[in-house]
This record gives C-alpha cells, structure tokens and sequence, in this order.
C-alpha cells in the first residue's frame, strides 16, 4: 500500500546473525521479513520487548548494519546498500537519530559542542563561524537549551534529560525529514520524560517532520504517536492506528503487552498471573509463530508454520485467529 | 600551569619529577664538559671522591662525575628514540587493525604475534654481534623500538575494538564524521593514557636493555652511556681493586632514573585514565 | 508492630578528588517508621538518595559513605536494636535471615559458572546449619513452587535463562530463609514490560505468603499502584511526602508529588502532559530553605529561608511543605 506522500518503505527486511565456531553454528534470525510505510508527516511507534528486534531494524534502517535480505526506500529510491557517497550524504543529511543512553551518545572526553559544530560543517549547513553559532542556538532553543548553557562543556556536567535533549538538538541542525529516536526516554526520569516526547509532537506539528519512535513503554506511544507496529522476537505482529491497536488489541501478544503495562492508577491493578518463557532463545528458534509458547489461544497450525500478514478493519496482524475472517493480504 | 599544578599534588610525581628533573640537569651540563667523553687519561687515575673530581676518577683516567653526565644523556637519548619509535608504530598498526577489521586486521595481528613471540634477548645480542663496531647508538634506539611496539599494539587495537562499539561512534557518523576524523578525534583521547604509560615503562626497558648488552660487550663502547661505564668498571675489576666510587657511581644514578620514571608512568596514567578525568571535569566546575 | 525504623538519618558520601573535599548529601535529615506485613514503597527521581538510603538502613556502610548522624532500628523479637552498635560478625548475622537485599541489576549475583542449584545450596550451607542434604533439597523445591518458578530452572545455568527468569531466580534466593524485611531496589527496572510484571506479582506474592516486610524502592510509579501499600516520595535527599497509596495518587499535596502523578501518561489519556520544570538539584550544594523551591509553581519567599518538615497533616499523611505546615499558618 504505497501512499504519495510515503517518507520511507521498508520491504521484507530480514537479519539474520549467525553465531559459535566452525563446528556449531546457530542462527538468530533477529529480524525477520519485517515491512511498514512510513508518511510525512506522522509519528510511528516500534513497540516491542528488548530483544523484540526494533534496534537492529532502525541501525539498517541507517545504514550501520546490512540487512540479509529485503529492501529501504526512501522517498520512493532503492537505498538498500547504498554505496555511492553523495547519495548517502543526503540520506544522513535527512535522515538523523538520537539513542538511548544519553550518557554514551557524547564522547566523554569531548565537549558536547564540538559535536553541534561538526554536524554544520560536514553537512554544509554552514561554514561561517557567526551564523553556525546563531544555527546551534537556534537548535538547543527549540529544546529548551541555549548555546551559552552548552557551550564547551564536557557530557559529564549535564544531567542524562539535558544530554538527551542536546541529542535531539544535535539531530534537528541538518533540518532532517525522519527522525528515528531509539529507547530515547527510557533512561530519563519518569518526571522529566514527557517534555522530550512533547518535543517529538512539536516536531511532526510544527515543522513536519517525521519520527519513528523505538520504544517498550506503551504508555507514551500511546500519548504521541499516530501508528504503532508491534514487533516480538523479530517479527511484526500487529500494524495499525495507535488508538485501535492498543485499545482494541487483536493480537494475543498486544494483548499481553498491554494488560502487562502497570497502570498509575491503584485502582486497576494486575488481576492475573502470567508465564514467562525460561529462556528467550526458544522462543526465537521455534518454527511456526514464536508466541505460540505462551498464547492463550494456541491452535496446532501455530505451531507449525508462521502466519501470513491479514488485513482486519484496517489493522494488519500476523495470527491465525483472523485468517479465515478476512481477505489474505500482502503488504 | 594548571597542568602541572595538578600532577605534582601527587607525591609520586612529585618526587619522580624532581628526580628527573635533577638529572636532567646533570644532563645540560654535559654541555659544559671540560673534558670530551671518549679521551682517556685526562685526569690521574683511580682518584677517590674530593673537591676537585666529585665522583673521582677511573682506571681510564676519565672524571667519573663528567662522564656520568654523558651516560645519563646518551642513555636518555637512546631510551627516547627506542620508545617513540616503537609508539608511533604501535600507534599506527593499532588503529588500523582496530578500526578496520576484516583481513587487514588478521594480517597485521600476525605479524605483530610473530613480534610478540621473538626471542628478543638471542637476537638482540645476534644483531649486535653482527653490527658491534658500526652500532651508533642511534641505530641502537631503532632496534630497541622494532622490538618494542608489539604489545602495545595489541592493547591498543582492543581499546578501538571497544570504543568502535560504543554509541558516541554512532553518533560521531551521524554527525558526518569520515573515517581518519573519527578515529582521531573520537578515539584518540582514550589511547593517548595506554601510550603514555607504556612510554615510560618503554624508555625504562630500553635502558634497562642498553645497559645488559653493553655489561656484555655487545655495543659501542667507546660511548660512554649508562651501560657502558658500568662495563668497564667490571672488565676493570673495580669492586676487588676497591673503587667503589666507580661501580656505584652508575647503579645509584640507573636506580634514580628507574625509579623516577616508574612513579612519573604510574602517576600520569593515573591522571590520565579516562575515568579519574571523567571525575575531575565536574569537579573543576562547580 | 514497627519492624523498622530510621531516626534523622544523614549520610553522605564524601569525596576527595584532588585534594578538594566535597560532600554529598545524599540522605538528609531522613526519619521512617516501616511496620511489619506491609509493602512499604520510596520512590523519586535518580540522584535524590534512594539507593544510599537504602544502603543505610541495610548497614552496607562503606567509604566513601558516611553516616554523619541518626540511628537504624530493627526490631529484633521485640526489641528494637541500633545496628550501628553491632559489631561486623553480629551485622552479618543478621543478613539474609532477619532481612535480605536485592540490589539493582542483581541478575548478575549469580555466579555464572554453576548450576542454580548449586547457588542455593551454596547459599543455604553458608547461612544455616541444615545437615541432612534431602530435607535442604525438598525446602528449595518447596519454596520455588510457592513462588511460581518451574522446576526446572535449577538445572540451568544463569546464562541459558532469560532476565526477567534470572531475577526472579534472585528474588527466589533472597527469600528462601523467609527474611523478615525484604529490600528491593528496583528489582525490575531493568527489564522489560512482561518481565516486569511477573517479577512483581512475585514480590506481591512472597509478601503474602509468608507475611513479612518488603520495603519497594522504584521511580516507577505505575509499579508503586501495584503493589506497594504505603510510599514514600523522596527529593533531594528528604522524603517530601508519605501516604498511602490511594492518598498520593488521588490527593498529592506536596507540589512535587502532584507534578509526578500529573505528568505519568495512561493508556487511553491523550491529554497533554507536562514534566516537572527544572532540573534536579544538585546534593553537593542544594538549594537554600526547602530544596525544592527553583522549580516550584507556588513558590513564596519564606520557602528559601526556612526548611519545611515533616509534618501529619491529616490520618498517616504525612507531608513537607510551607503551603501546609503550622509555621505558615492555613
């Protein structure tokens, strides 16, 4: 389903990592055969587990990893492996990110500007001294900040929501259209989390641009984005608007996902028990669906082979327990 | 400055410090010499310490006191040439195998394990054997730092293998860094303490080897050095004949030296260490 | 029954780097009374002192922490002693049968080059005198049934479990000698959603089990709406407020508090959110009167001079603030 204003196409992406010596090898397949669209401008979510796959999608995505198989379009372009260098130029010029740990994303030897000034000169976005200034001011105001506050300081006299924040200024100078934000607030203080993912809202309203937001807590995927896929241990499971995936989940795993997230509210606490699985890698290697282990509604056919993406009311899921109700689909 | 201010709060560097810098002293004055370091019989013989020959003369007639201010400067000399030649190898193959990876990095690791593994001692004395007469001490400080790099580039390429893992290389590329920037900028810095400990440690054991080989008769030794003068006062039988003055002269200086490199190593990668400057940055600040 | 309790507690971790000395205030001025059979929850942001208050009330007391001022009690059959005058051998006793520590990222106490088994045994021999290798044997069995865990985790090695299995493993050790108080800093900040729900209905289901003591230390507040009974709001190395839980998140007082249950988004809520304005204090030198006044929206300016305590203000509600305390006047 290809719309005209469609940012970024992922198509059967598939990684496979294969692990141990000569003699015995096992094969993680990390992600696999995973596709979504995205549109400009819009917020969508990569929601999963850690371990789910959704941090190898995004390092493909931006080219520090090679896929096995599948294919990246960016504004309607093969970037797949994309080996001529202007091309890639541009691609990072509008494709930017911003991680994690916000401690780890700046050299700890290095003054935390040094990175602002060397994204206006690489990308040409400026070489004269005075106006690259008044372009990283203007950067660190829209998130709060200002260069006289930021300036040659080193990461460790910051606190982790300002380091982030001057991450996200840092992505913003190239004036990027997709913005891929990995875990960006789940090592920041619940209570200073809601102003870096306001800013993500600001950033689609204001200046339209595009984020794919990678992230395990529901809660605030629920509260900025407009689509979420639902990614288990490797695979998307279910694709559609965030308020009917995680209001009305279809998939058994969303399902658990969402009744697992503790409310702040002590009135709706967790009513039953659940069962982990021992060990992650059995999930990952079973053949047929990998929730199959721990699904509730478990038939034998999940166990033998991995079910096709089906379409239901716009929402797209990979169970059999909607395969004979709507039309098969590939997507 | 504020470096130095901050290094010799440190006892350790304190009292290295000083030492060196008493013999670097010793050093210049080598320049104002009366007496040229390689004629023998200037001075009357086996002359205990007094006013006139601070540390007394030798069998050869030389002023122990001018002659060890050469040896420390000849010795220092070689000991620098050894330990930054090996270091800018080691700094180069390090890099380049860590960063790159792949075959380069499997190619240059076995030339450098084939480094590791050497004999050096046998083929030090082979070499000198072969070269003894012609042995400036120049070439003796190369061929001191072509034996000296392996380690080092091994511990170097790890600390790149790390560091390329960690999210601000990410970042650094995303911020359009190229290659030979990244590596510079971004990873230098944490190299820089691992060169300048082993620097040091480097210079003490290129000393450490220049004396072994000269005691043996394998290099120059017209050149007065460190080494050299501890072998003429054992071919010359110093310690039955009495003149104390002569052997103890260069062990008491080589104990000095030793000693005060190995407390400026220890102290400035304790400064230097990524961790303790992560620390000191705040600090400074607030 | 009150199982614990801190009077005035002040410790700080001083530091010399470079011949300057500072102090970090990291517990200041803290008094807690934790009864028995109850969860007891703490939470705040990270650098308010949650983690060196817990470390105090468990006696882990070493440089560079000090504790400048107060007195730990545990009520010890009855009598209510002041570990700080027990002696090291007396202190260890104490540990892991009278009360038990889960640290943060404690996946990693398992010794990874033996069986789960054998960690238990381990540990087991080491703190009791069981004799009688069968009867040691059936209590493991017993106790991780009672907790939920398969059985077949004590073949396992730590690496071949995933997390969320290996802390409960952990949990599982920590809890085998039926420990009265239960300490627990964040025991599933780590892992992810599902994990972290099963870690803990564990911790729930321990608690009434064996009906002890499990002090909760989290910055999560949806985990403090599931399990704990009582919290604890800490900032800046002063607990703020204290209520139950139904009290801090129907009717927060402290404006602090009332920021923090404003700002956490839900499922089904697009409403905007705000976070707390600001940045956190610094524990080196804190901010002058009530700590947290720079990032306060009903600041006055009494609240730079004076230093608000710890007041009940209406049943088992306690809180810090000038916009409730007598000084102030209503």
């Amino acid at each position: 389903m290809k719309e005209d204003n469609e940012l970024l196409r992922i198509e059967g992406l598939t990684k496979v990592f294969s692990l141990g010596s000569v003699f015995s090898r096992i094969r993680i397949v990390a992600v696999n055969n995973v596709s979504f669209g995205i549109n400009s401008p819009e917020i969508f979510t990569l929601a999963g587990e850690s371990g789910s796959g959704k941090t190898t999608v995004a390092r493909i995505i931006l080219g520090f990893i090679e896929p096995t198989k599948g294919r990246i379009f960016y504004r309607g372009k093969n970037i797949t492996n994309l080996k001529d260098i202007e091309a890639r130029n541009l691609f990072r010029k509008e494709v930017q990110a911003i991680f994690q740990n916000p401690f780890e994303t700046f050299n700890p030897l290095r003054r935390v500007s040094d990175y602002l000034y060397e994204t206006c000169w690489n990308f040409n976005v400026s070489r004269n001294r005075n106006e690259i200034d008044r372009i990283i001011d203007e950067a660190l105001k829209a998130v709060g900040l200002s260069l006289e506050e930021v300036r040659d300081k080193y990461p460790g006299e910051f606190s982790g929501g300002q380091l982030q924040r001057i991450s996200v200024a840092r992505a913003l100078i190239t004036k990027p259209q997709l913005l891929i934000a990995d875990e960006p607030v789940s090592m920041v203080d619940a209570s200073l989390r809601m102003s870096i993912v306001n800013l993500f809202k600001e950033l689609k309203e204001r200046n339209n641009v595009s984020v794919i937001y990678i992230t395990h807590d529901l809660a605030t995927a629920y509260y900025v984005s407009d689509r979420i896929a639902i990614m288990f241990r490797g695979e998307i499971v279910e694709t559609g608007p965030v308020e009917r995936v995680l209001m009305e989940p279809k998939h058994p795993y969303t399902m658990l996902l969402k009744e697992s997230i503790p409310e702040p509210d002590p009135k709706m606490k967790w009513q039953e028990t659940i069962r982990l699985m021992a060990s992650e890698e059995e999930e990952y290697l079973m053949k047929g669906c990998k929730f199959a282990g721990r699904c509730p509604y478990v038939m034998d056919i999940c166990r033998k082979e991995v079910p096709d993406d089906t379409v239901v009311d716009g929402i797209i899921v990979k169970c059999y327990l909607y395969t004979s109700k709507s039309e098969k689909t590939t997507v | 400055m504020n470096l130095l201010k901050d290094l010799l709060r440190d006892g350790k560097f304190k009292f290295g410090f000083i030492t060196l810098c008493i013999l670097l002293f010793l050093v210049i004055l080598s320049f104002f010499s009366p007496y040229k370091p390689t004629m023998w019989n200037v001075t009357p013989r086996d002359l205990p310490p007094s006013l006139k020959h601070i540390f007394g003369t030798n069998s050869q007639g030389q002023d122990i006191f001018w002659q060890t201010t050469f040896a420390i400067r000849n010795s220092l000399i070689i000991a620098s040439i050894a330990a930054l030649f090996s270091r800018i190898i080691a700094i180069i193959i390090g890099l380049v195998a860590g960063y790159r990876g792949g075959r380069m990095d499997r190619v240059l690791m076995s030339i450098n394990d084939s480094f590791l593994v050497l004999p050096l001692f046998p083929i030090l004395i082979l070499v000198s054997t072969l070269i003894k007469g012609r042995l400036s001490f120049v070439s003796l400080g190369l061929i001191l730092g072509v034996f000296g790099w392996a380690w080092d580039a091994r511990v170097i390429r790890s600390q790149i293998l790390s560091l390329r893992e960690r999210e601000f290389t990410f970042t650094a590329i995303l911020s359009g860094s190229k290659t030979l920037h990244l590596v510079f900028k971004e990873y230098l810095p944490f190299v820089i303490p691992i060169i300048f400990s082993t620097i040091i440690n480097n210079m003490s054991w290129a000393i450490g080897m220049e004396i072994t080989l000269a005691i043996l008769g394998l290099t120059n030794l017209e050149i007065p050095t460190l080494g050299t003068m501890l072998h003429w006062a054992i071919s010359y039988q110093a310690m039955l004949l009495g003149l104390w003055w002569w052997l103890l002269t260069p062990v008491v200086i080589s104990v000095f030296l030793f000693v005060s490199l190995y407390l400026l190593s220890v102290s400035i990668s304790e400064y230097l260490d990524p961790r303790t400057r992560i620390q000191r940055i705040g600090i400074a600040k607030e | 029954m009150t199982i614990l309790k801190a009077e005035n507690l002040n410790s700080f971790y001083i530091l010399d780097i470079l011949g300057i000395k500072q102090s970090v205030m990291a517990v200041n001025g803290v008094s807690i009374e934790i009864k028995e059979n109850e969860i007891y929850g703490i939470a705040g942001e990270s650098g308010c002192g949650k983690t060196t208050l817990i470390k105090t009330i468990y006696g882990m007391i070493e440089p560079p922490l000090n504790v400048m001022e107060g007195r730990v009690l545990y009520n010890i059959d009855g009598k209510l002693v002041d570990i700080f005058s027990l002696d090291e051998e007396e202190l260890r006793g104490l540990r892991w049968e009278y009360i038990s520590y889960i640290p943060q990222g404690s996946m990693s106490v398992l010794n990874p080059v033996t069986k789960i088994s054998d960690s238990f045994w381990d540990f087991i021999k080491a703190h009791s005198n069981y004799k009688d290798k069968l009867e040691v044997e059936n209590s493991i069995k017993e106790h991780l049934n009672a907790v939920g865990l398969p059985l077949k985790v004590l073949n396992a090695y730590p690496h071949q479990l995933s997390g969320g299995m290996r802390q409960r493993v952990t949990i599982a050790l920590a809890t085998i000698l039926k420990p009265k108080i239960i300490i627990a800093d964040e025991p599933s900040t780590a892992l992810d959603v599902v994990a972290q729900r099963a870690i803990i209905q564990l911790l729930k289901n321990i608690q009434q089990t064996q009906k002890n003591t499990i002090v909760i230390v989290t910055h999560d507040m949806g985990v403090h709406a599931n399990i704990s009974d009582r919290i604890a709001i800490m900032y800046a190395g002063k607990i703020i407020e204290e209520a139950k839980t139904e009290e801090i998140f129907e009717n927060p007082l402290h404006p602090y508090t009332k920021y923090l249950i404003k700002s956490l988004p839900k499922i089904g809520d697009k409403s905007y959110k705000v976070s707390v304005p600001g940045l956190p204090p610094s524990l080196i030198n804190p901010p002058p009167g009530c700590k947290f006044h720079p990032r306060c929206d009903s600041f006055k300016p009494e609240c730079k001079q004076i230093e608000p305590q710890l007041i009940e203000i209406s049943k088992e509600h306690k809180v810090a603030c000038l916009l409730y305390s007598k000084e102030m006047g209503q």
